[in-house]
């Protein structure tokens, strides 16, 4: 077991639990769809699974070892969040914030070089190496932190496979970015890495994930395959909204439109 | 934008040091020809008034220009980083008002309270003091200001808030204060090295020693803070842990750079923004550079102060704020672009 949460309940505020009684699980080689409303507990769940915060139930472990017993250094060579807003008020360039993925090892430069080079390859960025960060665009900017990400978790560790917690990555990109970037990221599932993705777009949580997580009103509704999750009435109850379920004319998966 | 390589850069700033060096010790009221310099640099001060000058004025104000503009550079690279907002500086989040409110009242309200130390210990009352005021005022300003997320603006607004309020203790000290400790306040307020003694030179110096290294060593988490708090948690940074050393670290640096001097402005807002704009935001880079920038900046400043309307000097604050205050501006203008 790579990463998991059992019985978590977490309030910000005391009696207004934003989580209650959720347990999940971070399989390695996987893609885990978060999925679910505005304010369902997607982002308060995913920032409880990285440590950031301390549920007040429950417990989450990594590799078997409660998270905040990790040192931090450790635990950043194998679990790497890519959160949502990005402030950088400085002027770094696109190889400098990158490179700042290498931190938590101990490689040498050499091949800490060689990692960012190829996290910027994997990441499409490779002609904006020089660039500043200011000067790029924001799906531009998006991919940069996408390619720092990578590279703090490139390589397998002693202690285990690699975690990513991903937070509406595909927010701001283009399409042809957005399939990118999952296939970016599929390839590092395929790499024995766990993937846990919160998405607002159904048809790449269906399209890429092999489990799909459905979040209501800080708890876990559903869980299950793409197909299993993704059914027209289970939708409409969760999502209010009235949707068609078909099959995807080229790939083995359920496509959802909004009727 | 291309920046320049670092090594150009060291070779620049050492060549401009030496000069510096060179001028800064022969010119003043009394002009030390060329020769004379250099003999008395190597004979010791002697028994003539030039080599007394030379080793009872000019050096020591040289080495204490050098030591406060160092620490005042360094610190704002630390505060900067801490804040993420390139604007900020020591003095503008409370660091220097509260050291010199701390001082100030010490100086009115507690005058003897020097006298009742053992003599060994007297050199070090104020310096402590200052300590004690800038660290309180950073924490609080750190408190007034909290938020979680990236707008620092609440920061520098309870920055000065605070500002106003030690400058209204200030003025209330000025206000119950004798004719003889005014002046001492003035001076307090506008920042001189005109005090400098063999033993303020020691004790900036050996907190500038500490420091700095303390200050290289936390390039990574810097850097990494640059991100975002919970970046750098992410990266593997104790965050908490850092922000507290950071704290701690420009307290101490401008304490000791307070103490002896007073208030010099700017240096601390405007050397990192030099630096960064010829080799980047990188800390590993950034740390060294600004030390030794700041360091010369603060020397000419000095420099200017005591030659412009030589045989009297001006305060080395008001040389700093004319030229930092403009560049204040000019760097607003150009975070317009970025800020909205």
């Amino acid at each position: 077991m790579t990463l998991r949460a059992d019985q978590l309940t977490l309030s910000l505020t005391p009696g207004q639990p934003v989580l209650s009684d959720v347990s999940i699980a971070i399989e390695p080689g996987h893609i885990t769809a978060l999925v679910g409303q505005n304010g369902a507990g997607k982002s308060s769940l995913l920032n409880t699974l990285s440590g950031e915060l301390t549920p007040q139930q429950g417990e989450v472990s990594l590799h078997d070892t409660p998270i905040r017993h990790w040192d931090g250094q450790d635990r950043a060579r194998l679990l790497a969040v890519l959160p949502q807003q990005h402030a950088l008020n400085f002027e770094f360039n696109v190889e400098e914030v990158v490179a700042l993925g290498r931190y938590p090892h101990a490689t040498g430069r050499r091949r800490d070089n060689q990692i960012v080079q190829e996290a910027l390859e994997l990441c499409d960025l490779h002609h904006l190496s020089e660039r500043s960060i200011d000067d790029i665009s924001g799906g531009e900017r998006q991919r940069v932190h996408l390619a720092r990400v990578l590279a703090q978790i490139w390589e397998s560790q002693p202690e285990g496979p690699c975690l990513l917690l991903l937070d509406e990555p595909t927010t701001g990109l283009d399409l042809s970015h957005q399939q990118a970037l999952l296939k970016a990221v599929q390839h590092f599932a395929r790499r024995k890495a766990g993937i846990l993705l919160v998405v607002h777009d159904l048809n790449l949580a269906a399209r890429y994930a092999d489990q799909v997580v459905l979040m209501h009103q800080g708890s876990i509704v559903e869980r299950g395959t793409p197909d299993r999750v993704f059914q027209a009435d289970t939708l409409q109850r969760y999502f209010d909204v009235a949707v068609t379920v078909q099959r995807h004319p080229h790939h083995d998966c359920p496509l959802i439109i909004p009727d | 934008m291309k920046h320049l390589p670092a090594a150009w850069l060291w070779a620049g700033l050492a060549l401009a040091f030496a000069l510096s060096l060179a001028v800064s010790l022969a010119t003043g009221p009394t002009h030390l020809p060329w020769p004379t310099l250099i003999k008395h640099l190597f004979t010791g001060p002697g028994e003539e008034l030039q080599g007394l000058i030379l080793w009872q004025i000019r050096i020591p104000r040289t080495l204490l220009a050098l030591c406060v503009g160092a620490l005042l550079a360094v610190c704002g690279v630390l505060i900067q980083g801490l804040f993420r907002n390139p604007l900020a500086e020591p003095g503008l989040m409370g660091v220097s008002s509260g050291a010199t409110l701390m001082v100030v009242v010490v100086i009115v309200m507690a005058g003897n309270l020097s006298n009742t130390l053992p003599g060994a210990l007297r050199p070090f009352l104020l310096p402590l003091v200052a300590f004690v005021g800038g660290l309180a005022a950073t924490r609080l300003v750190m408190l007034l200001g909290h938020n979680s997320h990236a707008a620092p603006l609440r920061l520098i607004l309870a920055g000065v808030a605070f500002n106003m309020m030690a400058a209204a203790g200030i003025g209330l000290c000025a206000y119950l204060s004798t004719n003889e400790q005014l002046r001492t306040l003035t001076f307090w307020s506008l920042g001189s090295f005109s005090a400098a003694t063999w033993s303020a030179v020691g004790i900036t110096a050996a907190v500038l020693t500490i420091i700095a290294p303390l200050a290289y060593r936390l390039w990574r988490p810097l850097n990494a803070l640059l991100l975002g708090e919970s970046e750098c948690r992410h990266l593997g940074f104790d965050v908490p842990v850092l922000k507290r050393r950071i704290v701690y670290l420009s307290a101490a640096g401008v304490g000791a750079a307070v103490a002896f001097t007073g208030i010099i402005g700017f240096i601390g807002l405007v050397v990192p923004h030099i630096v960064r704009m010829l080799v980047g935001a990188d800390h590993r880079r950034l740390l060294p550079l600004s030390l030794v920038l700041g360091a010369l900046l603060t020397l000419w400043a000095d420099w200017l102060a005591r030659t412009v309307l030589s045989p009297a000097e001006l305060p080395v604050g008001i040389i700093t704020s004319l030229i930092g205050g403009p560049f204040f501006i000019y760097l607003i203008h150009r975070q317009r672009g970025r800020l909205s």
